[in-house]
């Protein structure tokens, strides 16, 4: 069974899942594990269940792959680490998120990006693990990446959280924390047990400390991603 | 009045946010309490239990000089919101 390195991690996935591992080539360690992932069948019941109830009708094996990274997503907690919805591009050393509700535009503006800038990564288009390491936080790749499969094995320092909206003239603004926090939170995985979002809310908490919080109004113009990229690039020198 | 129970407050920033637990998580899934200073002061009082006047007294014995006038239109305005979002047992 394969073992994967991602967010500074070693897990042991006792699964032979084909979605994982098609995904997970550049992720394979032969290092020590520090947890393992062997999730038994009510776990992937559970999944399914809660898949059903969201209208949502996945084959078995990639409800299996997600209920990997849900069990990983709560267990990653015990290393200061939480999961959150958005698209996580890195330039120059250092990594922006890009929130925003399903279908506004996310990974369409990361793509701008990369257009714009040829030497950026992909760190996570979808699902990044965010985590806090010596007391910096950091967006992490992983091989759970959203439809297009878009992620590089890598940290990078988190330097900017950039709420997406749609707009007919790019703008973009620093706000403050506490005017969009339930947006935020509606992008972070909430793990089932009280203890588990308590201490997740106190992480975020602290990120939100140190990792400034934008708003970008932007089109699909490749212009955007160049004003986003020089706001956040000179607010992190 | 009073708050509902299965609620618990945690600081996050400068804010107060208001996290549903046990069975609440369910229902209180898709909105998020934010509570500032004075918000917090009320929802502290109705916590404990009291009425609308025990409100506005409260805020008006705290900051001196306020127009009641004004208070009274803000407590209205937030107890509209806490009973549209079903946080409080009349």
């Amino acid at each position: 069974m394969p073992k994967l390195k991602m967010a500074g991690l070693v897990m042991d996935i006792c699964h032979d899942n084909p979605i994982l591992n098609q995904q997970i080539g550049d992720y394979l360690t032969e290092e020590a594990p520090d947890f393992t992932v062997a999730l038994d069948d009510d776990y992937i019941t559970r999944e399914i269940e809660e898949e059903i109830r969201c209208d949502l009708n996945f084959p078995k094996a990639y409800s299996e792959y997600l209920a990997i990274y849900r069990y990983i997503a709560t267990k990653i907690l015990d290393y200061d680490g939480f999961l959150m919805h958005g698209s996580a591009i890195g330039k120059d050393g250092r990594a922006y998120l890009f929130c925003a509700p399903s279908g506004t535009g996310k990974s369409t503006h990361t793509r701008l990006w990369r257009e714009a800038f040829p030497d950026c990564i992909m760190v996570n288009d979808d699902k990044p693990i965010i985590r806090k390491s010596a007391g910096e936080f950091f967006a992490c790749g992983t091989p759970w990446s959203g439809k297009h499969d878009l992620d590089t094995n890598i940290s990078l320092p988190l330097k900017g959280i950039v709420i997406l909206a749609r707009g007919e003239v790019n703008r973009i603004e620093r706000v403050r924390p506490e005017a969009v926090l339930g947006l935020l939170f509606n992008q972070i995985y909430r793990p089932s047990s009280n203890e588990a979002y308590l201490a997740t809310i106190d992480l975020v908490s602290e990120m939100l400390g140190k990792v400034p919080v934008y708003k970008l109004w932007c089109n699909m113009e490749q212009e955007a991603a160049i004003l986003a990229e020089k706001t956040l690039s000179q607010d992190s020198e | 009045m009073k708050i509902k129970e299965g609620f618990i407050l945690r600081k996050c920033g400068e804010a107060d946010i208001v996290v549903p637990i046990g069975a609440n998580v369910e229902k209180y899934k898709n909105i998020m309490i934010t509570l500032s200073g004075t918000s917090r002061m009320l929802w502290d009082a109705l916590v404990k239990g009291c009425d609308e006047e025990a409100l506005v007294t409260l805020l008006l014995t705290t900051f001196e000089g306020v127009d009641e006038a004004i208070v009274r239109r803000d407590v209205g305005n937030f107890l509209t919101t806490m009973k549209k979002a079903e946080l409080i047992d009349e």
